[in-house]
């Protein structure tokens, strides 16, 4: 619904190819994007206004709606209808939160400080920066965040994910694929995939609790060399491996034990069904 | 609707949750009627679990373990697991996959919001519902102990997306049913494992968690097909 002073209808005629407009917005103001057809590239700036660049045919034009509380571009075909196929080029202001989803493309952020849901079924999500909430999707893609924090979930289908200096919850989950997770500064961290490798190079918090799933491949779990937790590992046909003393506190029927390092504050789960499992201390 | 406590709840039944944590759910508890009926559901399968035979596994994978750790620490202590078992505090009731299973389908149930996509119920294979070019699916070993809400939530979710498959772009089909052939797969082997070693703690979730991963897909492409018609 359009409402609320400075609401409007913007709409930016495409000139040739390529629509090209800036349009004010109050401080607040969320990015709405959907049905995407093509890629999207947004980078931030510290101007309270979106600016919109867009490439699509000449039948084509893109709608910059202002109502309360959002900006939501659309592109529209030659009867008013659904645009398929138009790229966007986008800066916005940096504490913009983003609503992005679509069919076919990729998405790419840079610089975001403000809320991203990103969701694609075939491309890949490029996401540096985010807060507060961080979802990123794709079916048929790869999952790439950098220096974000929050409530973060990453999850993909056929692709893997990779994210480095992260804050907060994270949960990272695919099908075929592997997920690299570095640089983690979270209590909460769950990453599984079925068919990949997983690598995590982060903290182990006081009171954290970690879980890292695979069916077919390997754990590679990094930590510092003075850790307090409770780790359970678990395999059907894999191996194990630590870098640490270990002290088995817990045996479980079948191919499950468990062993505690330091006061075992933190609770550290490792399955592999058949895969390699490693625990290895950071090195200094 | 999940919630960040739908997956502790069977850490809560074991008591295994700190005071804090602890405390806390239970405040959740009395506000959200969906975890009470997931935890009423958890209770009355673990009472089954309690029933299992407690035998030791077939291959027991510690020897080559205690070996490689050993070898690499040099000032660890490393426990008799044997011992370690006549120590063990009386066993939790851990749940057994057809439970969790169960379990799964509820939690899915309840996120799912609408019950939208049992609205047709052809009976197809999961795999072969999708594929539809003439391969031979993927064979789902028979489930001598079927779980039917498990099943009836994979056979709806598969109609659905049979149903709406044509408004899907190819590539993505063959990206879904390539994956779905991968957690297929991924079930099998566990399946295989469990008929080995019934009583595996780990086996039983692994089972569990994979079939969970699977209606989840399921849902998710059904999801797709419905946000594309």
């Amino acid at each position: 619904m359009v409402t609320g002073i400075g609401a409007g209808l913007l709409l930016a005629l495409a000139q040739g190819w390529q629509t090209d407009t800036t349009v004010a917005v109050e401080r607040g103001t969320r990015l709405e994007i959907s049905r995407l057809g093509g890629d999207v590239t947004i980078d931030t700036w510290e101007r309270n206004a979106i600016r919109v660049r867009a490439e699509h045919s000449s039948t084509e034009r893109i709608e910059v709606r202002i109502t309360a509380g959002a900006a939501t571009v659309t592109a529209r075909g030659r009867r008013g209808g659904r645009a398929y196929i138009v790229d966007y080029s986008l800066t916005v202001p940096v504490w913009m939160d983003l609503d992005l989803s679509g069919t076919y493309g990729d998405i790419m952020i840079t610089g975001a400080q403000g809320r991203v849901v990103a969701e694609t079924v075939e491309g890949d999500v490029v996401v540096e920066g985010g807060r507060g909430v961080v979802s990123l999707q794709s079916i048929e893609g790869d999952i790439e965040l950098a220096g974000a924090s929050g409530e973060i979930d990453l999850h993909t289908v056929d692709g893997g994910i990779r994210a480095r200096n992260l804050d907060g919850r994270v949960v990272a989950e695919t099908v075929d694929g592997d997920i690299v997770l570095s640089g983690v500064r979270s209590a909460d961290v769950t990453a599984t995939t079925v068919d990949g490798d997983l690598e995590y190079d982060g903290v182990l918090q006081d009171d954290g609790r970690y879980r890292f799933i695979t069916h077919d491949g390997d754990l590679a779990i990094t930590v510092p060399e003075r850790v307090n937790a409770t780790v359970s590992v678990a395999t059907f046909s894999g191996t194990f491996e630590a870098d640490f003393p270990v002290t088995i506190t817990e045996a479980r029927r079948g191919r499950r034990f468990s062993f505690t390092l330091g006061s075992g504050s933190a609770r550290v789960e490792l399955e592999s069904f058949e895969g390699l499992i490693r625990l290895l201390r950071r090195s200094p | 609707m999940t919630d960040q406590w739908t997956d502790r709840l069977s850490e809560y039944l074991d008591g295994e949750l700190a005071g804090a944590e602890r405390r806390e759910l239970e405040a959740h508890l009395a506000t959200c009627a969906e975890c009470r009926t997931v935890l009423d559901e958890l209770r009355t399968v673990a009472l089954h679990a309690g029933a299992l035979e407690d035998r030791p596994p077939v291959h027991d994978l510690w020897a080559g373990i205690a070996e490689r750790i050993g070898a690499a620490g040099g000032q660890e202590r490393v426990l008799d697991l044997a011992a370690a078992r006549r120590r063990r505090a009386p066993r939790r009731l851990h749940l057994a996959w057809p439970q969790l299973a169960a379990a799964a389908v509820a939690l899915m149930a309840v996120s799912a919001g609408a019950g939208w996509f049992l609205s047709s119920r052809t009976g197809l294979d999961p795999v072969a519902a999708l594929a539809g070019d003439g391969r031979p699916p993927v064979p789902i070993p028979a489930a001598s102990f079927a779980e039917p809400s498990y099943d009836r939530a994979i056979r709806d979710l598969s109609a659905a997306l049979q149903e709406g498959r044509g408004r899907l772009d190819t590539a993505t089909v063959r990206v879904l049913e390539h994956s779905l052939k991968r957690i297929d797969a991924a079930i099998a082997q566990a399946r295989r494992a469990l008929a080995a070693d019934p009583a595996s703690e780990y086996l039983n979730n692994h089972l569990a968690e994979t079939m969970r991963r699977k209606l989840a897909l399921l849902r998710r492409a059904a999801a797709l097909v419905s946000v594309e018609s």
